[in-house]
């Protein structure tokens, strides 16, 4: 679903961000990128979001070069960044009207997906209101919504679960679960270590913008917490 | 307070780009963008000083600190109202931020005002300091050249006062509006409208007295404008003179500071938060094109800055294709400056359309103004040709209706043949296509995602400069050519000019449309 292959990112100043970073994302797999803070998780997601440009590596989505074919890449994956940076002078419907304009969904199944999820999320109430009077929480939660209504095959999220209340968490969580169930695949960076445990199959640690272990929970975890895996990691290398 | 206006001149003037750029390149680039600032300020002083020389050449030296006093008026008004208060005093993201610190309102106010009055001074002394110059070459060391330059230190006061109360009270009266855009948006353009008329009233009565050389000038600009009056008053010695200059400068500045810090927290905050809407939701469709459109249209319309700035060229065409109903054309034309026969304007009408279409660029801060949305459209389907033809017919939909009903207006106004309409309608419109796919280029060259007021790309931005001089500067050129060169026929003219701009438009298409995002 995701194939990373030595990526490599350095910014303009001469900062080597990124260094030769490799991740394989299998359809199904609910996989977790950790690290601390700076370490290149934010940079490899927007490399593979394609916001970013890179001149070392290759990034495939569904078998799609990022670099090459990007539009067809950006139709099967969904990206939610950090902080939810959306268009404050709309209302939340019609936010959610442009995203499923652009993916050509009919109006038939916007209104079925946005209205599942709108409850699911309890911002049915709030649709018709303009983003700038959200909260940090309500616009997070749009965005994810916005993700959701085209049904993309990769979830590729950034820190998803900052400013959601415990019961949006939960939902993002058995959202992310459902999705995986169904064949797609979740790629998403934290640093809460006990959420990763807990939701992943799979997962990879970065630190100063290598990534230093990957493979399966189990294989990385092995007798020890994730916690003191990537504690003693952050201590050792 | 000392800290917040450091912070200020750090931020707004991104001295952090050049003194602490890890990057060698961008810091280069900064230093160079500086000098060629610097030297433009260069030439508008040496602008002035020529003009003052003149002045002292016919023995008109006494009017010199009146004209220059006017003069800075004009200039602090300007930058206050259309390019710093809106976007530094108020829709500046950093205010929650400041808000939250513990400062008194007074201080806040007063350092954004330091802030404001220090680079409104700046400017000031671009007019002040070669007028001061004449001044000592006309008289040397006395107590008037040295009282002029002591007292050229509160000229910038009272306009940085009148702005501030004025774009105070814009804010207080939209903000009571659920369009407080459109509201923001019509007052801005209607205060714009008076005080060039004023300015206008001003300046003309002076040029025409100044070519009938009557020596009661400095009266005259008395009557029109009192604290000129009180200034020529007070070099001459009189202290009632000095006192009410003071007292006016200084006690507007006080008032404004008074009334500003009183309403500073609902002018700076989102307090005027729409009420909950109980409207039941609605699941339009449409297609890519139009879900692009409506987005970029929305944004446009929800940046009161971003249309004042933008949308003028399109009005003063409207206003003057109007203004041939009533007045005479070469009247009009003389109002700008132009002494032209009748014929002679309508030969170059097409290319004063261009002039207005040279300044209705919306597209050259389309992508910056993006922000940090910009990684929307970054990850979503959707090509560049998409994202441009949306972002183009913003300024399409703004300007092909006013090239349209201008066209008829003049066609109507000066009983012109239907020649002369299809070359007024067609050069503007093809102006306005090459224009925008310009401004898109220039955005793409020089494109900011990381501000923090709109006024930075919309006002300030580097894209929107070169586009508006470009766009000003390339139909002057022709205006010019097309005078000086009578024996070629207009026609020649026009069909060359439209290949150009057809062929330009056709060359810029794959050269903008190359980008990816």
């Amino acid at each position: 679903m995701l194939k990373i292959n030595h990526f490599s990112k350095t910014y303009p100043n001469g900062k080597k961000a990124v260094e030769d970073c490799t991740i394989h994302v299998k359809p199904g797999d609910l996989y977790g990128f950790i690290g601390h803070n700076g370490a290149g998780k934010t940079t490899t997601l927007k490399a593979v979001a394609g916001i970013l440009e890179f001149d070392e590596g290759e990034i495939y989505v569904n078998g799609h070069s990022i670099q090459k074919e990007a539009l067809l890449c950006k139709k099967d994956f969904a990206y939610i960044p950090d902080n939810p940076d959306i268009y404050e002078n709309l209302t939340g419907i019609q936010y959610l009207n442009f995203i499923a304009d652009i993916f050509e969904i009919s109006e038939e199944k916007r209104k079925k997906e946005i209205d599942y999820f709108a409850e699911e999320f309890e911002i049915k109430n709030a649709l018709n209101d303009i983003i700038s009077s959200y909260s940090h929480g309500m616009k997070q939660k749009l965005v994810i919504i916005s993700a959701l209504i085209h049904e993309p095959k990769l979830l590729i999220l950034d820190e998803p679960f900052v400013g959601l209340d415990p019961k949006a968490a939960l939902t993002v969580k058995n959202i992310m679960r459902e999705h995986c169930k169904k064949g797609g695949a979740v790629f998403f960076s934290t640093h809460v270590l006990d959420v990763a445990e807990k939701l992943c199959n799979s997962v990879a640690i970065i630190k100063s913008g290598k990534i230093v272990v990957s493979g399966s929970m189990e294989e990385i975890r092995g007798q020890e917490s994730l916690e003191e895996v990537f504690m003693e990691i952050l201590d050792n290398e | 307070m000392n800290k917040l206006v450091k912070i200020y001149f750090i931020e707004q003037f991104k001295l952090n780009k050049i003194c602490h750029n890890p990057n060698r390149k961008e810091a280069i680039k900064a230093i160079l963008m500086s000098m060629v600032f610097i030297l433009l300020l260069g030439l508008i002083s040496f602008y002035s000083f020529l003009m003052f020389f003149g002045l002292k050449q016919m023995n008109l030296a006494f009017l010199i600190p009146g004209f220059s006093l006017i003069s800075v008026f004009a200039l602090v008004f300007i930058l206050n109202f259309f390019f710093l208060m809106p976007g530094f005093c108020f829709n500046n993201k950093e205010d929650n931020m400041i808000l939250a610190l513990p400062f008194k309102m007074s201080q806040i106010v007063s350092a954004r005002i330091s802030f404001i009055y220090i680079i409104s001074l700046l400017l000031s002394w671009l007019t002040v300091i070669p007028a001061f110059i004449i001044l000592l070459l006309d008289s040397g060391f006395n107590i008037q050249s040295m009282g002029y330059f002591v007292l050229s230190f509160f000229f910038p006061l009272l306009p940085l006062a009148i702005a501030g109360l004025i774009q105070s009270l814009i804010a207080k009266v939209a903000g009571r509006f659920k369009y407080k855009n459109i509201i923001t948006i019509a007052l801005t353009l209607a205060f714009l409208i008076v005080y060039f008329a004023f300015m206008m009233n001003v300046n003309q009565i002076d040029e025409q007295e100044l070519l009938l050389y009557i020596q009661n000038m400095a009266t005259s600009i008395g009557h029109k404008f009192f604290l000129a009056s009180w200034l020529t008053e007070a070099l001459n010695g009189d202290i009632w003179g000095i006192t009410k200059f003071l007292l006016v400068s200084v006690g507007s500045l006080i008032i404004y500071i008074y009334i500003t810090s009183k309403f500073y927290y609902q002018l700076s905050s989102d307090q005027y938060v729409i009420g909950k809407s109980n409207k039941q939701v609605k699941y339009h469709t449409g297609s890519i094109f139009s879900a692009l459109f409506k987005k970029d249209l929305k944004r446009y319309f929800s940046s009161s800055i971003y249309v004042v700035n933008t949308i003028v060229g399109s009005l003063l065409y409207l206003v003057f294709a109007i203004s041939t109903h009533f007045i005479d054309l070469t009247e009009i034309v003389e109002s700008m400056g132009l002494m032209l026969e009748n014929n002679q304007i309508i030969q170059i009408l097409p290319f004063i359309g261009m002039i207005f279409m040279g300044l209705s660029v919306t597209t050259s801060a389309s992508l910056s103004i993006e922000g940090k949305n910009v990684w929307i459209i970054k990850t979503l389907p959707i090509s560049t040709w998409q994202i441009y033809s949306a972002k183009l017919m913003v300024q399409l939909v703004q300007t092909l209706p006013v090239c349209l009903i201008s066209a008829i207006l003049l066609m109507l106004g000066l009983s012109l043949p239907f020649t002369s309409f299809i070359w007024i309608l067609l050069l503007p419109i093809l102006m306005s296509i090459f224009m925008g796919l310009l401004g898109l280029k220039m955005n793409q060259l020089f494109v900011n995602y990381n501000w923090k007021s709109e006024a930075e790309v919309v006002k300030r931005g580097l894209a929107m400069t070169i586009t508006l001089l470009l766009g000003g500067i390339v139909p002057i050129a022709l205006i010019f050519f097309c005078l000086l060169n009578p024996s070629i026929s207009s026609l020649i003219f026009y069909l060359s000019c439209g290949f150009v701009l057809f062929v330009g438009t056709l060359i810029l298409i794959p050269i903008t449309m190359n980008h990816c995002f």
